[in-house]
């Protein structure tokens, strides 16, 4: 999943820039296989210097949700967020993005894709982006 | 293992105590629980001071500035910071200090200043600092929301109802309305609960603990250093600490804080049915009920049903939370671990006045801290008995 968004990442070393746009990355230990979010050098498993860069694949399942009513800094409320367990095994927390209303659309259990959009602004008024997720058709 | 006591144990009133500072509040404590075991200042031979410092005047070293306002002085002092755990913790290394035969006094003070500059920065502090600020905090996740997500689930696979999270709202603020130090001395509804404004989905403003200042101390001697002292001891079977483990899990549903209760269960020799009454960690009205799971009070997924049949209020089986809890008591951050020491102490002593537990013999504490990736950062349990 590669987008090309306005503004600076909300934190720099969840994103890696392409000719092709933005994607979200991850570690991945080239011996074990284990993944970790965000990237990191060593591998608490193997205790070596065996990571890998890789892309997330974005695709998952919603593990929980909730609806903030009140805002944080440049996100309005409400807003929905939850925990998603992403295809690659391992679990993520995301803002949830084109679901309203939340209460009837968001569903614990259901599949959620990945998609890079703003997220208001820092204190500085840079306008940043996150990655969010939001519900999918796709089952698989 | 070392036979260890609480000698001396006190707590200011809780609330936004606009007018008081992080050092007066420290006074406070610390006077009162000297005056409570009566002991010298000269007696304290190490301390630790838990603070999350919430308030951005909070100056580094703040337990030598504050033990300072009692001419506390000289020997090692260590200020504790491991989120809403941060008073318990200092208690545990207060009382780890004790077992190690190196100190045979130890004094623990939990200190926080919220309401300063406005309660709003608190809230936002809270957000960024009060778990993982890189990957969830910055990111929108915050306190109540946490728990939220936690609820939903349990909701959907157990047998809970909104109805029954508000219910201990109902039970906190009642037994907080016979404290007098709680913040809120009031009764509420279970309609007030249900009715009072959304936090985060299914949570509303009463599920949730507020916005305080206060501060709470401890006085901890070995056997033989107890006689020094003027007060009745209570004693110290186990104090336990650990911290969350962070995996991936679908439920939502670490064993951190089953693991903490078992090993202070297995330290006291006792079992949850031996526990005469209880202060959890309350943040949110969801996570109480929870806590009867994790700590062996009711098998897992009876939670609700436990509350519902009454047995944790006053006067019933298993009396959780009799301070009013974080709810209602308040929430000080490093505080409330050695306020909900007092609470027992206090009880253990048969010296709780209306909200006393008839013939209470044994108490736990427990006090969680922190949040990320689903799970716990900290949490201590502590069982003592008279």
């Amino acid at each position: 999943m590669k987008a090309k968004p306005r503004g600076i990442p909300v934190v720099k070393k969840f994103f890696r820039e392409t000719p092709e746009g933005i994607e979200v990355i991850a570690s991945r230990c080239s011996r074990c296989g284990s993944y970790f979010f965000p990237v990191k050098k060593v591998c608490p498993h193997c205790l070596d210097e065996t990571m890998e860069e890789v892309p997330i694949s974005g695709k998952g399942t919603l593990i929980s949700f909730s609806v903030s009513y009140d805002g944080l800094r440049g996100i309005k409320p409400p807003y929905a967020f939850g925990y998603v367990k992403l295809k690659e095994g391992f679990m993520l927390f995301s803002l949830l993005t084109d679901c309203e209303p939340f209460e009837e659309k968001l569903k614990i259990g259901m599949p959620v894709e990945m998609v890079i959009e703003e997220m208001g602004e820092d204190f500085y008024g840079n306008v940043l982006y996150t990655y969010k997720f939001r519900p999918s058709e796709d089952q698989s | 293992m070392r036979k260890t006591a609480v000698v001396g144990a006190a707590q200011t009133p809780f609330g936004k105590l606009y007018e008081r500072d992080t050092r007066d509040l420290a006074e406070e404590a610390v006077f009162k629980a000297l005056k409570d075991a009566g002991a010298r200042p000269s007696d304290i031979q190490v301390a630790f001071v838990g603070s999350g410092g919430m308030d951005p005047t909070t100056p580094m070293m703040i337990g030598q500035i504050a033990l300072e306002q009692l001419g506390i002085k000289g020997i090692p002092i260590t200020r504790v910071e491991n989120a809403c755990a941060s008073g318990s913790n200092a208690f545990h290394l207060a009382w780890l200090a004790v077992q190690t035969g190196m100190y045979d006094v130890a004094l623990a003070l939990g200190v926080e200043k919220m309401s300063t500059p406005t309660p709003e920065q608190a809230r936002m502090a809270m957000r960024l600092g009060g778990g993982d600020a890189l990957l969830e905090g910055s990111m929108g996740l915050f306190p109540p929301g946490i728990f939220a997500m936690i609820a939903q689930i349990y909701m959907e696979k157990y047998d809970c109802r909104r109805e029954d999270l508000a219910m201990i709202s109902v039970k906190n603020h009642k037994h907080a309305s016979l404290n007098p130090l709680a913040q809120y001395q009031k009764e509420v509804t279970l309609e007030e609960v249900m009715n009072s404004r959304q936090v985060a989905y299914p949570l509303g403003v009463l599920d949730c603990c507020p916005i305080s200042d206060g501060a709470a101390c401890a006085i901890i001697a070995s056997e033989d250093a107890v006689k020094r002292f003027s007060s009745k001891p209570v004693w110290i079977r186990a104090s336990v600490q650990v911290s969350g483990t962070y995996e991936d899990l679908d439920d939502l549903r670490p064993d951190t804080t089953q693991r903490a209760g078992f090993q202070a269960y297995e330290m006291a020799g006792v079992g949850p049915e031996d526990i005469d009454l209880a202060e959890v960690h309350d943040c949110f009205t969801f996570a109480e009920i929870m806590h009867y799971e994790d700590l062996g009070f009711c098998n897992l997924g009876e939670g609700a049903r436990y509350i519902r049949e009454g047995k944790p209020f006053l006067g019933r089986e298993k009396p959780v939370n009799t301070s009013g809890g974080l709810l209602a008591k308040g929430h000080p951050l490093a505080a409330t671990g050695i306020a909900q020491v007092y609470e027992i102490v206090q009880q253990l002593r048969g010296q709780a006045g209306p909200r006393q537990v008839e013939g209470a013999r044994i108490g736990l504490t427990h006090n969680g801290g922190g949040f990320r990736h689903g799970d716990v950062g900290i949490v201590t349990v502590h069982i003592l008995e008279r």
